[in-house]
C-alpha cells in the first residue's frame, strides 16, 4: 500500500517535470494568436494541457522577460486585460524547440524499437 | 468582493514593490473572469461562501506570491553539501569534546560533581547549547556570504573552471599508515614523554625568576605508569614506521594502549592533588587563585585525555574486530 502511494507520488513528480518543459512549447505555440491569461489557460486545458494559474502567470512573465513574448494592457468587456502574443524572437525559439521536440520523440521511438518493446504507440497502448 | 480585495491585498504584501500593481491587476482580472464564468453557469451572483471556496482553491496568499518571486536561498544547492559537512564537523569538534570533558569531570571530580548536577545541569546544557548555536550561526553567515559572492560574481561557472582530475586528492589506502605520522609520533612522543617524566621525577613543573610551580609528592607514584606508557607508545610508533600497514593485531595493540592510557589518566584524576605555586611579591589570595587556575587547567587536560583514550580504545577495538576483507556492499535498488 505504502509502495503504491510512493510510486504514485513518484509518477506525479515525473509527470510534472515532463510537462514543465512541454508547457513552454505549448504556451509559445498557443500565443501565435493573441490572448489574455484566462482565455489562454482555458485554451490549454481544452487541448489537454491543464495548467494552474499559479504556474501559468509566472511563466508568462518569465517568457516576456526573456523576450519571447510581448504583452499590452487593453480594455475589453469594460475591464483591463493583459494580452500576450509571441514575439519575433519567440517564433524562432519555438521553431527550434519543435525541431528539438521531434528529435527527442524520434530518439525515444528508436530506443523503444531497438530494445524490442515495440513502437511508442504500442507501448503506451499496452501500459 | 470584499473577500477578493482582502485576498489580493494579502498577496500584494509579499510581492516585489516594482511589480505589485501589475501582478495584482492581472490576478484580479483572472479571478473575476473565473467568477463570472461560474456566475453565468449558476445564473446568479456568487455568495460569500462560494467566493471563499474560489479563493481557497487559488491557495494561500504567500504561496501564490511566492511563485512570482525569483528563487532565493541562503545557502544554494552548490554550496549546501560543503556547508552541511562543515556544520557537522564544527558541531562534532565543538560539542563532543566538551560533553566528554563534562562527563569525565563529573565522574572523577567529586567537587565538580557536587556543583554541576541537579539544577546546575540545566545551566551547563544551556551553556553548551548557546555555544553550539553560536558556532552554527557563524558557519551559516560565512557560507551565506560566499553564496552572495557567487551570485554577484560575473562568472557564475567559476566552480566548473580551473579544475582537473589530476588535482584531486590521491586515492586513500585505508590500510596504510603514513610514515610522516608515525615518525612525528615517535619524535614528539619522545620529547614530550621525557619532559613529562622529568616533571614527575623532580616534581617541578616550572621554575624561573623566582617563580616556581611544583607538584605535591603524591604525584611521584605516577612516574612508573607513565614510563611504561611512553615505552609502549614509542614501540608501537616504531613498528608502524617500519611496517606501515594496519593489521588486526596492530589495531588490537593500539586499543590496549589507548585503554591503558585512559586508566592511568583516570587514576591521576581520581587522586588529583592541587599544584603548588610560589611567586615572590604576590598576595596570598592571588597565589591561591593562580594555583587554582593551573590545577583546573591540568584537570581539564587529563579529563580530555582520559575521554579521548576511551573513545580511541573503542574505535580501535571495533576496527580490530570488523572483517577487513568484507566486500563492498552495493545498493542494488539504485542499479534497478
Amino acid at each position: 500500500m505504502t509502495h503504491g502511494i510512493q510510486s504514485d507520488s513518484v509518477l506525479d513528480n515525473l509527470r510534472l517535470e515532463l510537462r514543465r518543459g512541454c508547457l513552454v512549447v505549448a504556451v509559445l505555440a498557443e500565443l501565435r494568436t493573441e490572448q489574455y491569461g484566462y482565455t489562454l489557460r482555458k485554451a490549454l486545458t481544452h487541448r489537454g494541457m491543464e495548467v494552474d494559474e499559479g504556474t501559468l502567470y509566472p511563466l508568462l512573465r518569465r517568457l516576456e522577460n526573456q523576450g519571447l513574448l510581448v504583452s499590452e494592457w487593453r480594455e475589453e468587456d469594460k475591464r483591463n486585460k493583459r494580452f500576450y502574443r509571441i514575439s519575433r524572437e519567440g517564433k524562432q525559439v519555438l521553431k527550434q524547440l519543435l525541431v528539438e521536440w521531434q528529435i527527442i520523440g524520434a530518439s525515444i521511438e528508436l530506443i523503444l524499437q531497438e530494445s524490442g518493446h515495440g513502437t511508442l504507440r504500442q507501448v503506451s497502448a499496452s501500459s | 468582493m470584499e473577500l477578493l480585495d482582502k485576498y489580493l491585498q494579502a498577496v500584494k504584501f509579499w510581492l516585489p514593490s516594482a511589480q505589485q500593481n501589475d501582478i495584482i491587476a492581472e490576478l484580479r482580472d483572472d479571478i473575476r473572469s473565473q467568477a463570472e464564468e461560474r456566475e453565468s453557469a449558476l445564473g446568479r451572483s456568487l455568495n460569500e461562501n462560494e467566493w471563499e471556496a474560489l479563493l481557497k482553491q487559488r491557495g494561500r496568499p504567500l504561496l501564490v506570491a511566492e511563485k512570482y518571486l525569483p528563487p532565493r536561498w541562503l545557502i544554494g544547492p552548490i554550496l549546501f553539501p560543503a556547508y552541511w559537512f562543515v556544520l557537522r564537523l564544527a558541531l562534532l569538534c565543538y560539542l563532543l569534546p566538551w560533553v566528554g570533558v563534562w562527563i569525565g569531570l563529573v565522574i572523577v571530580n567529586p567537587a565538580y560533581r557536587a556543583q554541576h548536577l541537579g539544577l546546575a545541569l540545566f545551566g551547563d546544557i544551556l551553556f553548551l547549547f548557546s555555544h553550539a548555536v553560536f558556532a552554527m550561526i557563524v558557519v551559516t553567515i560565512v557560507f551565506a556570504a560566499i553564496e552572495r559572492g557567487i551570485e554577484q560574481g560575473k562568472d557564475g561557472n567559476w566552480l566548473d573552471k580551473d579544475w582537473s582530475p589530476r588535482k584531486l586528492p590521491r586515492v586513500r589506502d585505508k590500510r596504510r599508515i603514513p610514515r610522516a605520522k608515525s615518525g612525528a609520533e615517535f619524535i614528539f612522543g619522545t620529547i614530550f614523554g621525557i619532559w613529562w617524566l622529568k616533571i614527575l621525577w623532580t616534581l617541578t613543573v616550572f621554575e624561573t625568576g623566582g617563580i616556581r610551580v611544583t607538584l605535591p609528592s603524591s604525584w611521584h607514584k605516577f612516574f612508573w605508569p607513565f614510563l611504561g606508557l611512553l615505552i609502549l607508545n614509542l614501540s608501537l610508533s616504531a613498528i608502524d614506521f617500519a611496517r606501515p600497514y594496519w593489521t588486526r593485531e596492530r589495531f588490537g595493540a593500539r586499543a590496549v594502549q589507548n585503554l591503558l592510557s585512559a586508566i592511568v589518566f583516570f587514576f591521576v584524576l581520581k587522586d588529583f592533588a592541587p599544584v603548588l605555586a610560589e611567586v615572590p611579591a604576590i598576595l596570598p589570595q592571588d597565589l591561591t587563585s593562580l594555583s587554582g587556575v593551573i590545577t583546573f587547567g591540568l584537570t581539564v587536560a587529563f579529563a580530555i585525555a582520559c575521554v579521548v583514550g576511551l573513545i580511541n580504545a573503542f574505535v580501535n577495538t571495533w576496527r580490530a574486530l570488523r572483517r577487513e576483507d568484507s566486500p563492498v556492499r552495493l545498493n542494488h535498488r539504485v542499479a534497478m
